[in-house]
Protein backbone atom coordinates (compact mmCIF):
# COMPACT_ATOMS: atom_id res chain seq x y z
CA UNK A 1 0.00 0.00 0.00
CA UNK A 2 1.38 3.24 -0.67
CA UNK A 3 2.06 5.69 1.56
CA UNK A 4 0.69 9.46 1.42
CA UNK A 5 4.08 10.50 0.89
CA UNK A 6 4.35 9.53 -2.56
CA UNK A 7 0.91 11.43 -3.58
CA UNK A 8 1.58 14.60 -5.03
CA UNK A 9 -0.84 17.43 -4.59
CA UNK A 10 -1.39 19.94 -7.54
CA UNK A 11 -4.15 22.40 -8.00
CA UNK A 12 -6.06 23.27 -10.71
CA UNK A 13 -6.69 27.31 -11.46
CA UNK A 14 -10.03 26.56 -12.27
CA UNK A 15 -10.57 26.01 -8.40
CA UNK A 16 -10.44 29.81 -8.14
CA UNK A 17 -13.25 30.27 -10.79
CA UNK A 18 -15.76 32.35 -9.67
CA UNK A 19 -12.97 34.85 -8.12
CA UNK A 20 -11.80 35.31 -11.42
CA UNK A 21 -14.85 35.74 -13.47
CA UNK A 22 -16.64 37.84 -11.15
CA UNK A 23 -13.77 40.00 -10.26
CA UNK A 24 -12.29 42.13 -12.71
CA UNK A 25 -8.96 43.09 -10.57
CA UNK A 26 -8.73 39.22 -9.83
CA UNK A 27 -6.08 37.37 -11.93
CA UNK A 28 -3.01 34.64 -12.05
CA UNK A 29 -1.09 36.50 -9.77
CA UNK A 30 -3.82 36.47 -7.06
CA UNK A 31 -4.19 32.59 -7.97
CA UNK A 32 -0.39 31.79 -7.61
CA UNK A 33 -0.16 33.93 -4.51
CA UNK A 34 -3.01 31.88 -3.23
CA UNK A 35 -1.35 28.66 -4.13
CA UNK A 36 2.30 29.62 -2.17
CA UNK A 37 0.13 30.57 0.91
CA UNK A 38 -1.72 27.14 0.53
CA UNK A 39 1.91 24.99 -0.01
CA UNK A 40 1.21 24.31 -3.40
CA UNK A 41 3.53 24.73 -6.46
CA UNK A 42 2.28 22.40 -9.05
CA UNK A 43 -0.58 23.93 -10.86
CA UNK A 44 -3.48 22.98 -13.87
CA UNK A 45 -4.12 26.11 -15.97
CA UNK A 46 -7.69 25.76 -17.94
CA UNK A 47 -6.50 27.60 -21.62
CA UNK A 48 -9.73 28.45 -22.47
CA UNK A 49 -10.27 30.03 -19.36
CA UNK A 50 -7.38 32.11 -18.71
CA UNK A 51 -6.43 33.03 -21.78
CA UNK A 52 -7.78 35.93 -23.97
CA UNK A 53 -6.87 33.85 -27.54
CA UNK A 54 -8.05 30.47 -27.65
CA UNK A 55 -6.98 28.11 -28.85
CA UNK A 56 -3.75 29.87 -29.48
CA UNK A 57 -3.05 32.43 -26.58
CA UNK A 58 -0.97 35.37 -27.66
CA UNK A 59 3.06 34.85 -26.39
CA UNK A 60 2.94 37.63 -24.27
CA UNK A 61 -0.48 35.71 -22.23
CA UNK A 62 2.25 32.20 -21.85
CA UNK A 63 4.85 34.74 -20.76
CA UNK A 64 3.01 36.69 -18.11
CA UNK A 65 1.74 33.40 -16.93
CA UNK A 66 4.85 31.81 -16.52
CA UNK A 67 6.62 35.14 -15.01
CA UNK A 68 3.87 35.49 -12.30
CA UNK A 69 4.00 31.09 -11.67
CA UNK A 70 7.52 31.78 -11.24
CA UNK A 71 7.42 35.14 -8.90
CA UNK A 72 5.30 32.60 -6.80
CA UNK A 73 7.24 29.59 -7.12
CA UNK A 74 4.50 27.85 -9.07
CA UNK A 75 5.35 25.49 -11.86
CA UNK A 76 2.87 24.20 -13.97
CA UNK A 77 2.17 20.58 -14.98
CA UNK A 78 -0.71 20.44 -17.23
CA UNK A 79 -2.89 22.19 -19.40
CA UNK A 80 -6.52 21.89 -19.78
CA UNK A 81 -8.22 21.96 -23.12
CA UNK A 82 -10.80 21.51 -25.48
CA UNK A 83 -12.09 19.83 -28.65
CA UNK A 84 -14.47 22.19 -29.51
CA UNK A 85 -16.28 20.22 -32.27
CA UNK A 86 -19.71 22.55 -31.62
CA UNK A 87 -17.52 25.50 -32.96
CA UNK A 88 -19.70 26.16 -36.18
CA UNK A 89 -23.46 25.65 -36.07
CA UNK A 90 -24.87 22.84 -37.94
CA UNK A 91 -21.24 21.85 -38.84
CA UNK A 92 -19.90 18.45 -37.95
CA UNK A 93 -16.17 18.64 -37.47
CA UNK A 94 -14.21 17.02 -39.91
CA UNK A 95 -11.00 14.63 -38.37
CA UNK A 96 -8.86 17.58 -39.61
CA UNK A 97 -10.91 20.19 -37.42
CA UNK A 98 -10.02 17.90 -34.33
CA UNK A 99 -6.30 17.20 -35.01
CA UNK A 100 -6.29 21.37 -35.36
CA UNK A 101 -7.28 21.60 -32.15
CA UNK A 102 -5.49 18.77 -30.40
CA UNK A 103 -2.34 20.48 -32.29
CA UNK A 104 -3.01 24.08 -30.78
CA UNK A 105 -3.34 22.39 -27.38
CA UNK A 106 -0.58 20.21 -27.41
CA UNK A 107 1.56 23.60 -28.50
CA UNK A 108 0.31 25.85 -25.88
CA UNK A 109 0.96 22.83 -23.16
CA UNK A 110 4.62 22.47 -24.64
CA UNK A 111 5.05 26.68 -24.73
CA UNK A 112 4.19 26.65 -20.90
CA UNK A 113 6.58 23.76 -20.01
CA UNK A 114 3.72 21.40 -19.26
CA UNK A 115 3.58 17.28 -19.04
CA UNK A 116 0.48 16.80 -19.52
CA UNK A 117 -2.62 17.93 -21.77
CA UNK A 118 -5.87 17.25 -20.31
CA UNK A 119 -7.39 17.16 -23.69
CA UNK A 120 -11.27 17.24 -24.83
CA UNK A 121 -12.46 14.31 -26.07
CA UNK A 122 -10.60 12.75 -29.52
CA UNK A 123 -12.68 10.37 -31.47
CA UNK A 124 -11.02 6.41 -31.36
CA UNK A 125 -10.19 6.39 -34.58
CA UNK A 126 -7.71 9.00 -34.45
CA UNK A 127 -6.25 8.30 -31.05
CA UNK A 128 -3.56 6.24 -32.53
CA UNK A 129 -2.99 9.42 -34.83
CA UNK A 130 -3.11 11.33 -31.18
CA UNK A 131 -0.17 9.49 -29.64
CA UNK A 132 2.17 9.99 -32.63
CA UNK A 133 1.08 13.63 -32.03
CA UNK A 134 1.62 13.78 -28.28
CA UNK A 135 5.16 11.99 -28.75
CA UNK A 136 6.25 14.29 -31.12
CA UNK A 137 5.35 17.52 -28.98
CA UNK A 138 6.84 15.35 -25.81
CA UNK A 139 3.26 15.63 -23.82
CA UNK A 140 1.32 12.97 -22.13
CA UNK A 141 -2.43 13.24 -23.36
CA UNK A 142 -5.58 12.50 -20.91
CA UNK A 143 -8.94 12.04 -21.54
CA UNK A 144 -10.69 13.15 -18.41
CA UNK A 145 -13.64 10.60 -16.89
CA UNK A 146 -16.22 12.74 -14.99
CA UNK A 147 -19.76 12.15 -13.77
CA UNK A 148 -22.05 10.95 -15.61
CA UNK A 149 -20.11 8.43 -16.86
CA UNK A 150 -18.09 5.63 -14.80
CA UNK A 151 -15.29 3.85 -15.51
CA UNK A 152 -17.41 0.88 -15.87
CA UNK A 153 -19.01 2.25 -19.11
CA UNK A 154 -19.18 0.70 -22.29
CA UNK A 155 -17.55 4.14 -23.85
CA UNK A 156 -14.99 4.26 -21.50
CA UNK A 157 -13.81 0.69 -21.82
CA UNK A 158 -13.55 0.60 -25.36
CA UNK A 159 -11.48 3.52 -25.18
CA UNK A 160 -9.46 1.37 -22.46
CA UNK A 161 -9.45 -1.10 -25.25
CA UNK A 162 -8.03 0.93 -28.07
CA UNK A 163 -5.30 2.25 -25.32
CA UNK A 164 -4.33 -1.42 -25.21
CA UNK A 165 -4.52 -1.73 -28.47
CA UNK A 166 -2.14 1.36 -29.07
CA UNK A 167 -0.19 0.70 -26.20
CA UNK A 168 1.38 4.64 -26.15
CA UNK A 169 2.33 5.67 -22.27
CA UNK A 170 1.51 8.72 -24.15
CA UNK A 171 -2.38 8.48 -23.89
CA UNK A 172 -4.09 7.84 -20.58
CA UNK A 173 -7.05 8.43 -18.55
CA UNK A 174 -7.50 11.57 -15.86
CA UNK A 175 -10.35 9.86 -13.84
CA UNK A 176 -12.49 12.95 -11.92
CA UNK A 177 -13.36 11.51 -8.62
CA UNK A 178 -16.77 13.26 -8.85
CA UNK A 179 -17.72 9.87 -10.69
CA UNK A 180 -17.73 8.35 -7.48
CA UNK A 181 -19.69 10.64 -5.75
CA UNK A 182 -22.77 8.10 -3.80
CA UNK A 183 -25.04 11.37 -2.62
CA UNK A 184 -25.55 14.84 -3.98
CA UNK A 185 -23.10 16.91 -1.86
CA UNK A 186 -24.16 19.50 0.74
CA UNK A 187 -22.50 22.52 -0.91
CA UNK A 188 -24.41 21.36 -3.90
CA UNK A 189 -27.58 21.70 -2.47
CA UNK A 190 -26.88 24.88 -0.72
CA UNK A 191 -26.23 26.37 -3.85
CA UNK A 192 -29.24 24.72 -5.50
CA UNK A 193 -31.34 25.94 -2.72
CA UNK A 194 -29.53 29.59 -2.58
CA UNK A 195 -31.18 29.35 -6.38
CA UNK A 196 -34.53 29.06 -5.54
CA UNK A 197 -35.01 25.32 -5.47
CA UNK A 198 -37.66 23.70 -2.97
CA UNK A 199 -35.99 21.44 -0.45
CA UNK A 200 -38.73 19.16 -0.89
CA UNK A 201 -38.48 19.14 -4.36
CA UNK A 202 -35.20 18.28 -3.84
CA UNK A 203 -35.48 15.60 -1.67
CA UNK A 204 -37.77 14.29 -4.26
CA UNK A 205 -35.21 14.31 -6.96
CA UNK A 206 -32.66 12.64 -5.20
CA UNK A 207 -34.77 9.95 -3.92
CA UNK A 208 -36.35 8.64 -7.64
CA UNK A 209 -33.38 9.79 -9.47
CA UNK A 210 -32.54 5.82 -9.79
CA UNK A 211 -35.95 4.95 -10.03
CA UNK A 212 -35.37 4.11 -13.73
CA UNK A 213 -37.42 7.49 -14.87
CA UNK A 214 -35.29 9.45 -17.63
CA UNK A 215 -34.01 13.14 -17.40
CA UNK A 216 -37.21 14.54 -18.96
CA UNK A 217 -39.85 12.18 -17.47
CA UNK A 218 -38.34 13.80 -14.03
CA UNK A 219 -38.61 17.32 -15.22
CA UNK A 220 -41.76 16.70 -16.21
CA UNK A 221 -42.93 15.30 -13.43
CA UNK A 222 -40.76 18.01 -10.74
CA UNK A 223 -42.66 21.05 -13.00
CA UNK A 224 -46.06 19.48 -11.94
CA UNK A 225 -44.97 19.56 -8.80
CA UNK A 226 -44.78 23.52 -9.04
CA UNK A 227 -40.80 23.43 -9.58
CA UNK A 228 -38.83 26.00 -11.81
CA UNK A 229 -35.83 26.70 -13.14
CA UNK A 230 -33.71 25.78 -9.94
CA UNK A 231 -34.91 22.48 -9.59
CA UNK A 232 -34.71 22.18 -13.52
CA UNK A 233 -30.92 22.72 -12.82
CA UNK A 234 -31.02 20.16 -10.17
CA UNK A 235 -32.31 17.96 -12.62
CA UNK A 236 -29.50 18.54 -14.85
CA UNK A 237 -27.26 18.13 -12.39
CA UNK A 238 -28.08 15.17 -10.94
CA UNK A 239 -28.13 13.46 -14.26
CA UNK A 240 -25.62 14.95 -15.58
CA UNK A 241 -22.01 16.10 -14.23
CA UNK A 242 -23.17 15.82 -10.41
CA UNK A 243 -24.95 12.58 -11.37
CA UNK A 244 -24.58 10.27 -7.94
CA UNK A 245 -24.69 6.07 -7.23
CA UNK A 246 -23.10 3.78 -6.16
CA UNK A 247 -19.46 4.20 -6.78
CA UNK A 248 -17.64 1.95 -9.30
CA UNK A 249 -14.64 1.12 -7.77
CA UNK A 250 -14.11 -2.20 -9.85
CA UNK A 251 -13.94 -0.27 -12.88
CA UNK A 252 -11.97 2.61 -11.62
CA UNK A 253 -9.52 -0.39 -10.90
CA UNK A 254 -9.33 -1.14 -14.91
CA UNK A 255 -8.18 2.09 -15.54
CA UNK A 256 -5.57 2.50 -12.54
CA UNK A 257 -2.69 1.54 -15.07
CA UNK A 258 -3.71 3.48 -17.71
CA UNK A 259 -4.48 7.43 -15.44
CA UNK A 260 -2.07 9.90 -15.80
CA UNK A 261 -3.14 11.79 -12.59
CA UNK A 262 -6.74 12.17 -10.55
CA UNK A 263 -9.07 14.81 -10.17
CA UNK A 264 -10.29 15.54 -6.61
CA UNK A 265 -12.74 18.26 -4.84
CA UNK A 266 -11.64 18.85 -1.39
CA UNK A 267 -12.48 21.47 1.24
CA UNK A 268 -10.62 22.31 4.11
CA UNK A 269 -10.56 20.94 7.57
CA UNK A 270 -11.24 23.04 10.15
CA UNK A 271 -8.19 23.30 12.91
CA UNK A 272 -8.23 24.17 16.63
CA UNK A 273 -5.64 26.57 17.88
CA UNK A 274 -3.63 23.86 18.83
CA UNK A 275 -3.79 22.42 15.57
CA UNK A 276 -6.36 19.50 16.46
CA UNK A 277 -9.24 19.03 13.66
CA UNK A 278 -11.69 20.86 14.87
CA UNK A 279 -15.06 18.94 14.76
CA UNK A 280 -17.52 22.19 15.20
CA UNK A 281 -19.94 21.59 12.70
CA UNK A 282 -20.71 25.53 12.64
CA UNK A 283 -17.13 26.67 12.40
CA UNK A 284 -16.31 23.65 10.05
CA UNK A 285 -20.02 25.34 7.63
CA UNK A 286 -18.21 28.71 7.95
CA UNK A 287 -14.96 27.84 6.95
CA UNK A 288 -16.29 25.77 4.03
CA UNK A 289 -18.72 28.56 2.83
CA UNK A 290 -15.62 30.46 2.20
CA UNK A 291 -14.07 28.11 0.61
CA UNK A 292 -17.05 27.73 -1.85
CA UNK A 293 -16.08 30.91 -3.26
CA UNK A 294 -12.90 28.97 -4.85
CA UNK A 295 -12.55 25.67 -3.59
CA UNK A 296 -9.27 24.05 -4.30
CA UNK A 297 -9.47 21.09 -7.03
CA UNK A 298 -6.97 19.33 -6.55
CA UNK A 299 -5.39 17.15 -9.62
CA UNK A 300 -3.54 14.32 -7.75
CA UNK A 301 -0.37 13.01 -10.04
CA UNK A 302 0.41 9.23 -9.63
CA UNK A 303 3.82 9.29 -10.41
CA UNK A 304 6.76 12.25 -9.90
CA UNK A 305 8.51 13.68 -12.63
CA UNK A 306 11.09 16.85 -13.11
CA UNK A 307 9.90 20.19 -14.01
CA UNK A 308 10.53 20.76 -17.59
CA UNK A 309 12.18 23.65 -19.12
CA UNK A 310 10.03 25.60 -21.24
CA UNK A 311 9.47 24.54 -24.99
CA UNK A 312 12.66 21.40 -24.02
CA UNK A 313 12.30 18.33 -23.03
CA UNK A 314 12.67 18.68 -19.61
CA UNK A 315 15.96 18.06 -17.15
CA UNK A 316 16.89 19.02 -13.43
CA UNK A 317 16.61 22.42 -12.47
CA UNK A 318 16.71 24.12 -8.81
CA UNK A 319 13.25 23.48 -8.57
CA UNK A 320 13.74 19.73 -9.20
CA UNK A 321 16.29 19.51 -5.88
CA UNK A 322 13.96 21.44 -4.13
CA UNK A 323 12.30 19.49 -0.86
CA UNK A 324 9.05 17.63 -0.73
CA UNK A 325 6.94 20.39 -2.74
CA UNK A 326 3.93 17.90 -3.04
CA UNK A 327 3.51 17.56 0.33
CA UNK A 328 0.03 16.94 1.45
CA UNK A 329 -1.13 19.90 2.93
CA UNK A 330 -2.71 19.65 6.34
CA UNK A 331 -5.19 21.75 6.16
CA UNK A 332 -7.31 20.41 3.16
CA UNK A 333 -8.78 16.77 3.40
CA UNK A 334 -10.56 14.60 0.92
CA UNK A 335 -14.55 15.19 0.73
CA UNK B 1 -22.61 14.39 -21.98
CA UNK B 2 -25.83 15.05 -23.54
CA UNK B 3 -28.17 17.39 -21.60
CA UNK B 4 -30.95 19.96 -22.33
CA UNK B 5 -30.56 22.69 -19.72
CA UNK B 6 -27.72 24.27 -18.25
CA UNK B 7 -27.38 27.42 -15.62
CA UNK B 8 -24.35 29.25 -14.24
CA UNK B 9 -24.45 31.61 -11.61
CA UNK B 10 -23.30 34.74 -13.31
CA UNK B 11 -25.96 36.60 -14.65
CA UNK B 12 -25.46 39.10 -12.38
CA UNK B 13 -22.38 40.20 -14.45
CA UNK B 14 -23.83 40.13 -17.69
CA UNK B 15 -25.10 43.82 -17.87
CA UNK B 16 -23.49 45.74 -15.45
CA UNK B 17 -24.68 49.46 -14.12
CA UNK B 18 -22.49 50.36 -16.39
CA UNK B 19 -23.29 48.38 -19.58
CA UNK B 20 -25.24 51.32 -21.59
CA UNK B 21 -24.21 54.24 -22.78
CA UNK B 22 -24.70 57.00 -25.55
CA UNK B 23 -22.89 56.41 -29.07
CA UNK B 24 -21.72 60.19 -29.56
CA UNK B 25 -19.91 61.25 -32.93
CA UNK B 26 -18.83 64.68 -33.82
CA UNK B 27 -22.18 64.99 -35.55
CA UNK B 28 -24.32 63.85 -32.15
CA UNK B 29 -25.80 60.94 -30.74
CA UNK B 30 -26.12 58.16 -33.60
CA UNK B 31 -26.89 55.62 -31.06
CA UNK B 32 -25.98 53.75 -27.95
CA UNK B 33 -23.70 51.02 -26.41
CA UNK B 34 -24.08 48.09 -24.51
CA UNK B 35 -21.55 46.20 -22.80
CA UNK B 36 -22.53 42.40 -22.74
CA UNK B 37 -20.22 40.06 -20.61
CA UNK B 38 -20.05 35.93 -20.44
CA UNK B 39 -22.22 34.17 -18.41
CA UNK B 40 -20.12 31.24 -18.35
CA UNK B 41 -16.41 29.76 -16.68
CA UNK B 42 -14.73 29.98 -19.79
CA UNK B 43 -14.54 31.79 -22.48
CA UNK B 44 -16.08 30.70 -26.07
CA UNK B 45 -15.59 31.24 -29.84
CA UNK B 46 -18.00 34.19 -31.28
CA UNK B 47 -19.46 31.51 -33.26
CA UNK B 48 -21.00 30.13 -30.38
CA UNK B 49 -23.53 32.59 -29.73
CA UNK B 50 -26.99 31.18 -31.45
CA UNK B 51 -29.47 34.13 -31.29
CA UNK B 52 -29.15 37.62 -30.19
CA UNK B 53 -31.81 39.88 -29.94
CA UNK B 54 -31.95 43.59 -28.68
CA UNK B 55 -35.02 45.09 -27.48
CA UNK B 56 -35.92 48.40 -26.44
CA UNK B 57 -39.44 49.51 -24.89
CA UNK B 58 -40.57 46.34 -25.86
CA UNK B 59 -39.32 46.81 -29.78
CA UNK B 60 -36.80 44.66 -31.60
CA UNK B 61 -33.84 46.17 -32.60
CA UNK B 62 -33.28 45.61 -36.46
CA UNK B 63 -30.11 43.47 -37.01
CA UNK B 64 -28.63 46.06 -39.54
CA UNK B 65 -28.85 48.69 -36.93
CA UNK B 66 -26.35 46.76 -35.10
CA UNK B 67 -22.51 46.25 -34.77
CA UNK B 68 -20.92 43.68 -33.03
CA UNK B 69 -17.58 44.71 -31.18
CA UNK B 70 -15.19 42.68 -29.80
CA UNK B 71 -11.42 44.08 -29.16
CA UNK B 72 -10.97 46.15 -31.97
CA UNK B 73 -13.43 43.97 -34.65
CA UNK B 74 -16.73 44.69 -35.81
CA UNK B 75 -19.20 42.67 -37.19
CA UNK B 76 -22.47 42.37 -38.23
CA UNK B 77 -24.99 40.28 -36.53
CA UNK B 78 -25.15 37.56 -39.58
CA UNK B 79 -21.56 37.22 -39.63
CA UNK B 80 -21.39 36.64 -36.19
CA UNK B 81 -22.03 32.52 -36.40
CA UNK B 82 -19.23 32.84 -39.01
CA UNK B 83 -16.69 33.77 -36.54
CA UNK B 84 -15.24 30.72 -35.38
CA UNK B 85 -11.38 32.23 -35.10
CA UNK B 86 -12.43 35.05 -32.50
CA UNK B 87 -12.48 33.88 -29.00
CA UNK B 88 -15.19 35.61 -26.48
CA UNK B 89 -12.77 35.91 -23.54
CA UNK B 90 -14.59 34.86 -20.36
CA UNK B 91 -13.86 38.67 -18.77
CA UNK B 92 -14.35 40.17 -22.00
CA UNK B 93 -16.68 42.67 -23.13
CA UNK B 94 -19.11 42.16 -26.62
CA UNK B 95 -19.79 45.65 -27.39
CA UNK B 96 -23.04 45.73 -29.13
CA UNK B 97 -22.85 49.37 -31.34
CA UNK B 98 -26.70 50.46 -31.76
CA UNK B 99 -27.25 52.60 -34.50
CA UNK B 100 -30.73 53.50 -33.73
CA UNK B 101 -30.50 57.85 -33.76
CA UNK B 102 -29.81 57.39 -30.18
CA UNK B 103 -32.17 57.29 -26.56
CA UNK B 104 -34.50 59.95 -25.63
CA UNK B 105 -33.90 60.95 -22.02
CA UNK B 106 -36.67 59.10 -20.41
CA UNK B 107 -35.72 55.43 -18.92
CA UNK B 108 -35.86 52.69 -21.63
CA UNK B 109 -36.60 49.29 -20.68
CA UNK B 110 -33.78 47.35 -22.79
CA UNK B 111 -34.17 43.89 -22.92
CA UNK B 112 -31.13 41.19 -24.35
CA UNK B 113 -31.46 38.07 -25.13
CA UNK B 114 -28.55 36.18 -25.79
CA UNK B 115 -28.43 32.10 -26.55
CA UNK B 116 -24.45 30.55 -26.41
CA UNK B 117 -24.14 27.32 -27.49
CA UNK B 118 -21.68 25.55 -24.92
CA UNK B 119 -19.17 23.87 -27.59
CA UNK B 120 -17.64 21.41 -26.07
CA UNK B 121 -20.64 19.68 -24.78
CA UNK B 122 -23.54 18.20 -26.67
CA UNK B 123 -26.64 19.22 -26.17
CA UNK B 124 -29.82 18.14 -27.09
CA UNK B 125 -33.20 19.92 -27.84
CA UNK B 126 -35.77 19.96 -25.90
CA UNK B 127 -39.50 19.88 -27.29
CA UNK B 128 -41.35 22.57 -26.85
CA UNK B 129 -38.60 24.63 -26.11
Amino acid sequence: MSSSAEIELAVSLYSFTQRFVERDDYGVEDMFRSLQQLGVRRFEIVGAQAFDQYPRPRAGEVDRVLAAAEAYGCVPFSYGGYIDSGRISGHTPTDDDVMLDLTADLVTARDLGCHYLRAGNIPEHLLEAAAQLAEAYDINVGIEVHAPSRPSDEDIQRLLARYEDIGSPRLGFIPDFGCFIERPTRPAIRRLLAMGARQDLLDYVIANRHTGVSEQEMWDDVRARGGGNAERAAILEFFGFLSFGPADLDGFRTLQPWSHYFHSKVLPRQRGPDGSANSRPQAAHRHRGRWLRGRPDVRVRRTRLPPRRRGGAGGASSAARAPDPFGVHPGITAS
Amino acid sequence: MTTTYMKLPYEDRVLRPDALRQLRLSSGVVGFTLDVRLNYYRGLPLSAIEDLELHVGGVQVPDHLILVGLREKLFPVSQVRLAFTEHWPVKGILRLNVYNGGLDPRRHQVNLTLHLRNVYMQFARVSGA
